[in-house]
């Protein structure tokens, strides 16, 4: 249901997309894993159109775009098909948790006012955050702030939410709860492209894996070839690391925040 | 519009562009000397000087410069008449020149500010890089000279060099006390020959481009002193 | 110096109090309203616009404001006269004075707005058009209340600001506060103009008092979304 095809990407003079084909059936879960500054992000961006792909195909269900020629009616068509979760939360810092989640429902899916706050508690509910409804993300630690961010994406009921990076701000301890409501959305049936660091996590959790390097897509399959029986060396090497350190989780930001420093927590 | 005597009004007022330009970088020193010593009185142990220095802020913040310039400029005779008669030293106190209401009226004013971007630019310094001293071994007299002082004055000198173009901007109400600035002087040359557009364009032309050659090469400035400060984005 | 000569005083100063804040009031809405288009130009996509902008901003922060007035007040009515064949020389002074400082502060303040929009970062947008929020609704609804939260410490010291400025005005002859003063000194030759223009600072004062009274009541009711105080310096 989700199908993208030679998707490329350029910043300036530097390649970051260079052909990337990618097909996830509806309900399935696709993790995107590889080396930070790989495109992941990107890429994730890019089925969203908050970049503008140099050229390609997407197709969510009966809505096709090809690129680059893509009108803002185009962008919004396929937006509001899908919804996205940022590895900074990015709540709306001037609304408390129920306004975020109820505001998006109004503007985007034109809902009532009494079916938008049914929804939005209904959603706080599955991840754990119905007793914040007052409070402002500034009040909320980062993993309570990403679980918010997730069931405001659950309100608007995307056919696909894209995650990325959603748990590599925060504390081992934090993430588990973020986890736990991705889980959640799984069960809801929903699309999911993730793009994460959490090898075990992702091996739980995908239908598809996805290993992606400089801009293309390496090696693709279930998690029990990529993670067991991959195929191709480069990665084998990649995952050789992880394979040897079983716990790590490497906190990762140096893709858009370059004063953060790469952290590894063992 | 007479171009002939908008452009002899325009050279005219430039011979009094240094005379402008050296008394507000004289008021601009004499405040940071007297906002260093607010600054101080800020941070005192003593409750009444602390209350002493919030009073002068709000007075001196809450009231015009125009206003300030007028009081002084009326109190300073009598005030210098007092001491001249006590110690005898014969001051000709009626013909007292009022370029001394403006300094000490813009001082006291502009001390106010400048005691706020003193006190912030060494807020600015963190706890962490005193501490990397300390932990190296620096005294206390070093931490302050090698690493405090440096890393405040990159964060104040831009601030202050931004206040230095305000400074000559408000020294334009010293024609009220017929001090000559830039102002004062378009307002002389129209004087005699009432072509008061002229000169006054020719005076706006001049403080513009003042000011777009001194933003220029302060902000040059600040670029250097900022140069390890610069980022390596990706 | 009796304590009759002062309440004089003051009774008489009290006279252009009135005047002094319509003015105020007249300035800052036009100047603030001003300021809006003049920020939303220079966000915009019209290169020549962004262009004008950055000319005019410039030109208004270079010279100082009585000067401007000076210019306006002789310069408009010749500007008039010559382009639409039109008298002003009969128009009120204060229209001179709104005009000029409507100017001035739709240039200033378009300068703390502009850098408060661009602040709020761009993750912020990023997630509403993530969701299908239309540029429009992204500004609505999420950039421009936070941009005013960002806003407001600057724009309330340019409040305190207009208030200072306001008194320069009376060059021109006007009946505002300052005016009354120096009608004072003028007119009644047994006034001190010491004192006079000393209780005009006093009035002065208390208006700016006040009206940061009212300024940090404000912040904390605007602000509420955000955990840290900010705090409020009165340099530009």
């Amino acid at each position: 249901m989700l199908k993208l095809r030679n998707i490329h990407k350029q910043y300036s003079d530097r390649t970051v997309l260079n052909g990337i084909d990618l097909d996830a059936k509806k309900g399935e879960v696709v993790t995107l894993i590889g080396p930070s500054g790989t495109g992941k992000t990107t890429l994730l961006r890019t089925i969203n159109l908050l970049e503008v792909p140099l050229e390609g195909k997407i197709e969510i269900d009966d809505l096709s775009l090809e690129a680059p020629n893509l009108s803002k009616n185009d962008k919004l068509a396929l937006r509001r098909k899908t919804a996205m979760v940022f590895q900074q939360y990015n709540l709306f810092k001037n609304e408390t948790v129920f306004q975020n989640v109820v505001q998006p429902q109004l503007l985007v899916k034109k809902r009532s006012k009494i079916e938008a706050h049914q929804i939005a508690i209904e959603a706080l509910k599955q991840v754990g955050m119905q007793d914040y409804l007052k409070s402002y993300p500034s009040q909320l630690s980062g993993g309570q702030q990403q679980r918010v961010s997730i069931a405001r994406a659950l309100a608007l009921n995307p056919e696909v939410i894209l995650f990325d990076e959603p748990t590599s701000a925060l504390d081992p301890e934090l993430s588990q709860e973020v986890l736990t409501a991705i889980r959640k959305v799984k069960q809801a049936g929903i699309t999911i492209i993730l793009a994460t660091h959490e090898m075990r996590f992702a091996e739980e959790i995908s239908d598809q894996v996805v290993f992606m390097e400089k801009g293309i897509i390496v090696e693709n399959g279930t998690p029990e070839q990529i993670f067991h029986h991959p195929q191709k060396q480069r990665t084998q090497a990649f995952l050789k690391h992880y394979v040897q350190l079983p716990s790590i989780k490497t906190v990762d930001a140096s893709s858009r925040f370059s004063s953060i420093k790469k952290i590894k927590v063992v | 519009m007479n171009q002939k005597i908008f452009l002899s009004d325009f050279w005219n007022i430039w011979t009094v562009v240094p005379q402008t330009l050296f008394l507000s970088l004289l008021i601009l020193l004499l405040s940071i000397i007297l906002g260093t010593g607010l600054t101080l009185l800020r941070q005192s142990q003593n409750r009444l000087t602390r209350i002493i220095y919030r009073i002068y802020i709000s007075y001196f913040r809450g009231v015009p410069l125009l206003i300030h310039l007028l009081v002084f400029y009326y109190a300073l005779p009598p005030i210098v008449k007092l001491f001249s008669d006590h110690l005898n030293l014969h001051v000709d106190t009626l013909h007292l020149n009022p370029i001394y209401a403006v300094l000490i009226s813009y001082t006291l004013y502009a001390a106010s500010f400048l005691s706020e971007i003193i006190r912030s630019s060494f807020k600015s310094v963190g706890k962490d890089q005193l501490e990397a001293a300390a932990a190296l071994g620096y005294t206390k007299y070093q931490q302050f000279f090698a690493i405090k002082l440096p890393q405040a004055l990159t964060d104040a000198i831009p601030k202050i060099l931004n206040y230095y173009t305000l400074l000559i901007r408000q020294l334009s109400l010293a024609f009220l006390v017929s001090v000559v600035d830039i102002f004062a002087k378009s307002k002389l040359e129209s004087a005699d020959n009432f072509y008061y557009i002229e000169s006054f364009l020719a005076a706006a032309l001049v403080y513009w481009i003042l000011c777009i050659a001194l933003t220029l090469l302060f902000s040059n400035y600040e670029k250097y002193l900022r140069r390890f400060e610069r980022s390596n984005a990706a | 110096m009796t304590f009759s000569v002062v309440l004089n005083t003051f009774v008489q100063l009290f006279k252009g109090v009135p005047v002094t804040l319509t003015f105020i009031i007249f300035a800052w809405i036009l100047g603030s309203s001003l300021s809006i288009l003049v920020t939303a130009g220079r966000l915009s996509q019209h290169q020549w616009l962004r262009a004008i902008l950055t000319v005019y901003v410039s030109f208004i922060r270079s010279v100082p404001i009585v000067l401007q007035l000076f210019l306006v007040y002789y310069g408009l009515p010749l500007v008039v006269k010559l382009s639409l064949g039109i008298d002003l020389s009969s128009v009120s002074k204060m229209l001179f004075c709104v005009i000029t400082f409507t100017l001035y502060y739709g240039a200033y303040l378009s300068e703390i707005l502009r850098p408060s929009y661009l602040t709020v970062s761009a993750e912020q947008r990023d997630a509403a058009l993530s969701m299908g929020y239309t540029p429009l609704q992204a500004d609505i609804h999420v950039l421009i209340p936070q941009t005013l939260s960002i806003a407001i410490p600057g724009l309330g010291n340019e409040i305190i600001n207009l208030v200072h400025q306001s008194s320069i005005l009376f060059v021109l002859g006007t009946v505002d506060l300052m005016g009354q003063a120096d009608t004072i000194v003028s007119n009644d030759y047994t006034s001190s103009p010491l004192l006079t223009y000393f209780c005009a600072g006093l009035i002065y004062w208390a208006i700016v008092i006040i009206l940061n009274l009212v300024l940090s009541f404000l912040e904390v009711r605007i602000d509420k979304f955000r955990d840290l105080p900010s705090e409020r310096s009165l340099i530009r």
